[in-house]
């Protein structure tokens, strides 16, 4: 198949990930335009470079926000759009659309002081979760069993002194098995599922979870969907726990990993994402 | 071919692309590909606050 559009991929490093999306875009007589997001400069009216469409593959969430609002300033389509980023990016923001959107989602309370915060945690009830409202691979994440815990824990993120930790997304703790559920969205479909097993309580691949395979089930799939389409849709990673109340999802990722995915189920991830993109190009 | 920042093993450029990671066989450490003609790695960039997926 032969494309008349110029891929750009903006990215900070060429994983195993970036490195099959290069492949299935040459395997597709896609001209690729490699945009690093450590070299490209973004002055107001575009300039230097030509693609038609921008996948983002870059790791840092502050540089794909601006880099993201530039291309659509310079009208060239993104996957995701900068808007699914903004919110997937913030677990606060993510949290208000699911529950907007009627998407079973952990309880969570969300507190803007220290002080606020122990009352936060106090409203959830022990053990909680304490993340950053920003940040990812399970980074800086707290399992808090009780207040004492709690009071020592927001001291060292207070004593941390970045904006990231002045903010406290507090959430309940899901006492579900020892995994939990991943599933790849992209467009309207499901293109792979698997588990992801820890005996920690945090289960990202980053941290060394072990993964198998999984066949998404009809209500699975419908949730995973829901869960994307709620947060404007494109490319995403939708993780899923299993609460004694059933499925919720816990988090929508914006620019997933997926050479654990690719590795337990077999799916070419990175075909799936460059078919999509072309997509998005031609509309 | 080059050699590992740390260790100084020696790498070969195989079927490496710019910019790709890859650990060095000997020391484990997290290289970059910097350049390919010539063939350049360095330390792969560090792992910042905002990384993630």
């Amino acid at each position: 198949m032969s494309e008349t559009f110029t891929l750009g991929l903006f990215y900070t490093v060429i994983r195993p990930e970036e490195k099959w999306i290069l492949e299935a875009a040459a395997n597709r007589g896609i001209p690729v335009e490699r945009l690093h997001d450590e070299a490209v400069t973004f002055p107001l009216v575009r300039n230097g470079f030509h693609a038609d469409l921008v996948l983002n593959r870059s790791v840092s969430h502050s540089r794909s926000m601006y880099a993201l609002r530039f291309f659509e300033h310079y009208g060239v389509p993104t996957v995701n759009a900068y808007d699914v980023v903004a919110l997937c990016g913030d677990k606060v923001l993510t949290s208000l659309r699911l529950s907007e959107a009627g998407v079973p989602t952990p309880e969570t309370v969300v507190a803007l002081t220290p002080e606020a915060a122990l009352k936060a945690l106090d409203e959830v009830g022990y053990p909680a979760v304490l993340k950053p409202p920003v940040g990812s691979w399970g980074r800086l994440m707290a399992k808090v069993d009780d207040r004492e815990e709690a009071e020592q824990i927001i001291e060292h993120k207070t004593a941390l002194g970045s904006s990231m930790h002045s903010i406290f997304y507090v959430q309940e703790y899901v006492p579900k098995p020892e995994r939990d559920l991943r599933v790849l969205v992209v467009g309207d479909e499901v293109v792979a599922a698997m588990y992801r097993f820890s005996k920690e309580w945090r289960t990202n691949a980053a941290r060394g979870a072990t993964t198998e395979p999984l066949v998404p089930s009809p209500e699975l799939s419908e949730l995973a969907l829901r869960a994307s389409e709620a947060v404007g849709g494109g490319v995403l990673a939708v993780d899923l726990m299993e609460s004694p109340e059933g499925l919720v999802v816990h988090e929508v990722n914006h620019t997933p990993e997926f050479k654990a995915l690719s590795g337990a189920t077999g799916v070419d991830v990175a075909s799936k994402i460059v078919d999509y993109a072309a997509e998005v190009a031609r509309r | 071919m080059t050699e590992c920042p740390e260790c100084g093993r020696a790498i070969e450029k195989q079927n490496l692309i710019e910019g790709e990671i890859f650990p060095c066989p000997d020391c484990g450490l997290e290289l970059e590909v910097t350049s390919l003609a010539p063939f350049r790695v360095d330390t792969a960039p560090r792992e910042a606050e905002d990384w993630g997926e």
